[in-house]
């Protein structure tokens, strides 16, 4: 298991550093000077050399890239161009809004997930199958700030329940939690419903149910388990892509998040802020990413076997092949 | 009678084609969303002679009206008729949906089949293709804007690069199965040529779930492009595209809440549609392909 | 029935109703089993066994299958009276069963001993450590060691996969076990020692035993009756000594004459011709008719039944085999 973990975080902090430098090459393509986009149009011949040197655009790309990683293993995520500050402050006051909002909507659609997904697979072609097969695809169809909008419309201005734009505490994460929720569930039902549908047609299923076992501890207890490496890789996949993409339901929302910083960074051409940001967002992506192989292995004993123990595991097999001949 | 049946199954074997057209006719959803999608493609190509207002008309006197008869889905803060708009709109989103699934299509495929045929060239192409997958969506989408600048052209370039490793991943994934099938076996002991055998014995058998996985990311693909335009990364005012009318909508939303609504609506519809037709077609082409 | 019958089968008729046809898998089959006999059920691939072990069990895949009638009696209670709840505490405690394949008959992501200690736990009022000894035990049983408890299925081979089915079965002291071809996935050389395990464990336990098998030398050599299945219906049944010596039904002969017999000069086997019919389109006569080289003009129209004609020896055939023929 540690060798494997430690497989894995190399091959982690490999591929943050190729991504690194994938997207600062890309940002090197952004057209116009730099000196000019931080210094204005207007800018003196004289002022746009000074700014040259003071964030050294001067040097040769690969010189800039390994400062650039530099400052990143201190922590320093550099300097906005338009503010002049520095970017992880900003980032820092900014992460947790977004973590928290992806975090728990991702967790609120994997619980509904879970239970609409397997709930249709247990009762496969039924009105109730068919009628959240609809549901999840709506979640698949319809765009997240589209559905967010609907929901300011429904619950802050048409019932006055819940405040529509601003972050001042929980109440106002409620809506925005929401409909990350119900996008992230139609993924999870849909996978959920595959995964279970495969796996309770399994001969081990029949044998827990000879076994006299209750229905409800079959699907649990033996096909949930079964069907889970899917589904959490589904999971897994949702939570990445609303690390990155909470910009969406920040921006109906208002909601001071990392996504809304870049975008503003990104209409701005804060180059540095969306090199960072971007970084940010890729390196959470990677712990998740990580996190999920971790649990792969916890959950499927297969695959801790192809990597884990090496001595034990020939021990054993040759326990099995001793009693196999007998 | 069981001897006839098997003759009559075998009879329509024959064609493939007629016969995923069989079995994707008993799915009464799939076939209603064709003809949903086929009803939206006619109404953009004849989007000069449906519309009943000129789209960029703008009419003080008939600002954000609600929906009434002379204009079914109200009008903007422009007084432009919003059921004309949306009709015109309705190219944009065919248009970047569908061509970005052709470039992102060729461009995956090419690279999928080279990376499986050519093993040099395998990990150096998947590995590439995996660090751009690596980046979140909109992460990438928004460093792709940044530089390329905001058009058309440009968010179907951007919206194509970010679907080109789904496709390779899958390509590569089919060549690497079908390789290793008896009859291509086979026709390489009869001395066929590589590009033979691509052309005549693996690709033909690939394209199933290439077309299922075109058919969804369309879907995907047109949400997409209407969050670039609602977050004003794609399609520039005062263009009718319908994401970027939903966004417009969003300060009238507790006035005139049809303003948003309806656009949104549209790209539901035709996802959904999508959606269901790549279900179906999925379903028909191989029951056992699970995405 | 007397009071030996552990089980009872009566009429019972299984139907899969799928979207399009109706595939009629067992149509009106009767038998009994005494307290501690051993019961052969021989047919090929189809032919319904399965479906009928499963109907004991009521565990028929429902949806599409439906028992649509008959009545199964086990110890005299009527099965198809019994609610779901009651039908739990009979499964894997009055009547085990032992799935035709071990690969993957367990459950890949629990241990071996949780997945026995299951069955002891939900049948017998056993606290944790209590039933995990009893279920180290029942490993020891089978002929594997104790301390493999905390293994995984993927950590056995299919023979040592099979013993922990078998151990599974046999937790709760079942008095009917249900095996369904038992062997059949296995190696040759592993299927003779797991029937000998089934055999010696059933002798040690008395309990009755229903082998499907599509082996007619297994059921000789294990069994006390033999009934042999063809599309949904008994053909024939008796003890294994007179259905042996004297068959009477032209597909039991045609099953005989598939088997290679070392003792005869004999160049070919002699398959059985054509194929069984198609289960959802079953023929209005006997379901044989078409392959059967007895087959007299009553057969077309007429569903022959299940007849005695000697003492412990029943067919359904309106023209069966001579003896001496």
């Amino acid at each position: 298991m540690l060798k494997y973990s430690i497989k894995r975080l190399c091959f982690m902090v490999i591929t943050l550093f190729l991504t690194t430098l994938l997207v600062f090459a890309l940002l090197e393509l952004v057209p116009g000077d730099p000196a000019r986009i931080i210094a204005g149009e207007s800018a003196t011949e004289e002022s746009l050399a000074a700014i040259r040197e003071e964030f050294n655009l001067n040097d040769p790309f690969f010189v800039r890239f390994f400062d650039y990683i530099r400052n990143l293993l201190h922590g320093d995520l550099g300097i906005s161009w338009k503010t002049r500050q520095p970017i992880a402050g900003a980032i820092a006051s900014r992460l947790p809004l977004t973590m928290i909002i992806a975090f728990w909507g991702v967790i609120v659609g994997t619980i509904l997930g879970l239970v609409a997904g397997t709930v249709s697979a247990v009762k496969q072609y039924s009105v109730f199958d068919r009628v959240l097969t609809f549901i999840s695809l709506f979640g698949k169809s319809a765009p997240s700030f589209w559905i967010a909008m609907l929901f300011v419309l429904i619950f802050s201005l048409k019932l006055g329940w819940l405040p529509a734009t601003g972050s001042y505490g929980f109440v106002y994460w409620i809506l925005p939690v929401a409909t990350i929720g119900l996008q992230a569930s139609s993924g999870i039902t849909r996978m959920t419903r595959s995964s279970v549908l495969e796996v309770i047609r399994q001969d081990y299923i029949r044998t827990a149910r000879a076994k006299g076992q209750t229905e409800l501890v079959v699907i649990i207890k033996h096909a949930l388990r079964n069907a889970f490496i899917p589904i959490l890789t589904q999971i897994s996949s949702s939570l990445t892509e609303y690390l990155g993409g909470t910009v969406l339901v920040e921006s109906v929302f208002a909601i001071p998040g990392i996504g809304n910083y870049v975008l503003d960074a990104v209409q701005r051409q804060d180059i540095p802020v969306v090199l960072s940001g971007i970084f940010v967002i890729c390196a959470m992506c990677s712990v998740v990413i990580l996190l999920t192989d971790l649990a792969y292995a916890l959950i499927d004993p297969r695959i801790k076997a192809t990597f884990g123990f090496g001595v034990k595991k020939k021990k054993k097999a040759a326990v099995a092949k001793e009693g196999g001949n007998k | 009678m069981a001897k006839s049946k098997a003759y009559k199954k075998q009879e329509l074997g024959n064609s493939q084609l007629k016969m995923t057209w069989i079995k994707l006719r008993e799915n009464k959803l799939a076939v209603a969303s064709m003809f949903i999608l086929l009803l939206v493609c006619l109404v953009a190509i004849f989007a000069p002679l449906i519309a009943p207002y000129d789209y960029t008309a703008q009419n003080y006197d008939e600002m954000l009206m609600f929906p009434c008869l002379a204009h079914p889905f109200g009008t903007d803060q422009f007084g432009r008729d919003i059921l004309s708009r949306i009709i015109w709109g309705s190219r944009y989103t065919l248009i970047i949906g569908f061509l970005t699934m052709v470039v992102s299509c060729i461009v995956g495929t090419a690279l999928g089949v080279f990376a499986a045929y050519y093993p040099k060239l395998d990990n150096p192409i998947m590995r590439f293709l995996d660090i751009f997958s690596s980046i979140p969506d909109m992460a990438l989408l928004m460093c792709l804007v940044i530089i390329l600048g905001t058009s058309m052209t440009n968010m179907i370039i951007a919206l194509g690069i970010y679907y080109v490793p789904g496709y390779a991943r899958l390509a590569r994934a089919q060549v690497l199965t079908l390789r290793d099938e008896e009859y291509v076996e086979a026709s390489r002991a009869l001395g066929a040529s590589d590009a033979r055998i691509l052309l005549n014995h693996i690709l033909p058998n690939a394209m199933a779930p290439i077309i299922v996985r075109f058919t969804m990311s369309t879907g995907g693909c047109i949400l997409e492009s209407a969050s670039l335009s609602f977050i004003g990364l794609g399609i520039q005012p005062p263009e009718p595209e319908w994401g970027l009318m939903i966004s417009q909508g969003k300060s009238f939303l507790s006035t005139n809440w049809y303003y948003s609504i309806i656009p949104g609506l549209c790209i539901v519809l035709v996802s959904y549609c999508l959606n269901y037709l790549g279900d179906g077609l999925r379903d028909a082409l191989d029951p056992r392909l699970n995405y | 029935m007397n009071k030996d019958t552990i089980l009872s089968v009566e009429n019972l008729v299984v139907k899969f109703f799928l979207r399009k046809s109706t595939v009629e898998a067992v149509n009106g089959v009767s038998f009994e089993i005494q307290k501690g006999e051993r019961v052969g059920l021989v047919g090929e691939t189809g032919a319904g066994k399965t479906t009928t072990a499963l109907s004991i069990l009521k565990l028929v895949p429902n949806p599409p299958g439906r028992i649509t009638d008959g009545n199964i009696y086990l110890n005299g209670e009527n099965l198809m009276e019994k609610s779901e709840k009651d039908m739990r505490k009979i499964r894997g405690n009055d009547v085990a069963m032992i799935f035709q394949d071990p690969m993957t008959a367990l459950n890949p992501v629990l241990t071996v001993g949780d997945q026995i200690m299951e069955v002891i736990r939900l049948h017998n009022d056993l606290g944790k450590f209590e039933a995990m000894d009893k279920a180290k035990e029942m490993l020891e049983l089978v002929g594997i060691p104790g301390e493999r408890y905390l293994d995984y299925p993927h950590q056995f081979s299919g023979g040592m996969k099979q013993r922990v089915v078998i151990a599974i079965a046999l937790a709760c002291n079942p008095k009917l076990l249900i095996a369904d071809e038992p062997t059949s996935a296995l190696d040759v050389t592993i299927q003779a020692q797991v029937l000998e395990l089934i055999n010696n464990l059933r002798d040690k336990m008395g309990m009755s035993l229903l082998l499907i098998t599509h082996d007619l030398g297994v059921v000789a050599e294990t069994c006390d009756k033999v009934m042999i299945m063809y599309a949904g219906s008994i053909v024939e049944s008796g003890t294994v000594d007179k259905v042996y010596r004297n068959i009477m039904h032209p597909y039991t002969s045609g099953l005989f004459n598939a088997i290679p017999k070392l003792h005869e000069e004999s160049d070919r086997l002699e398959p059985i011709k054509g194929m069984m019919p198609d289960p959802s389109d079953l023929p209005e006569g006997c379901a044989f008719y078409e392959r059967c080289p007895n087959a007299v003009d009553e057969c077309k129209t007429k569903k022959p039944e299940l007849k005695m004609v000697e003492e412990d020896h029943a067919v359904a055939c309106f023209n069966p085999i001579k003896r001496g023929a």
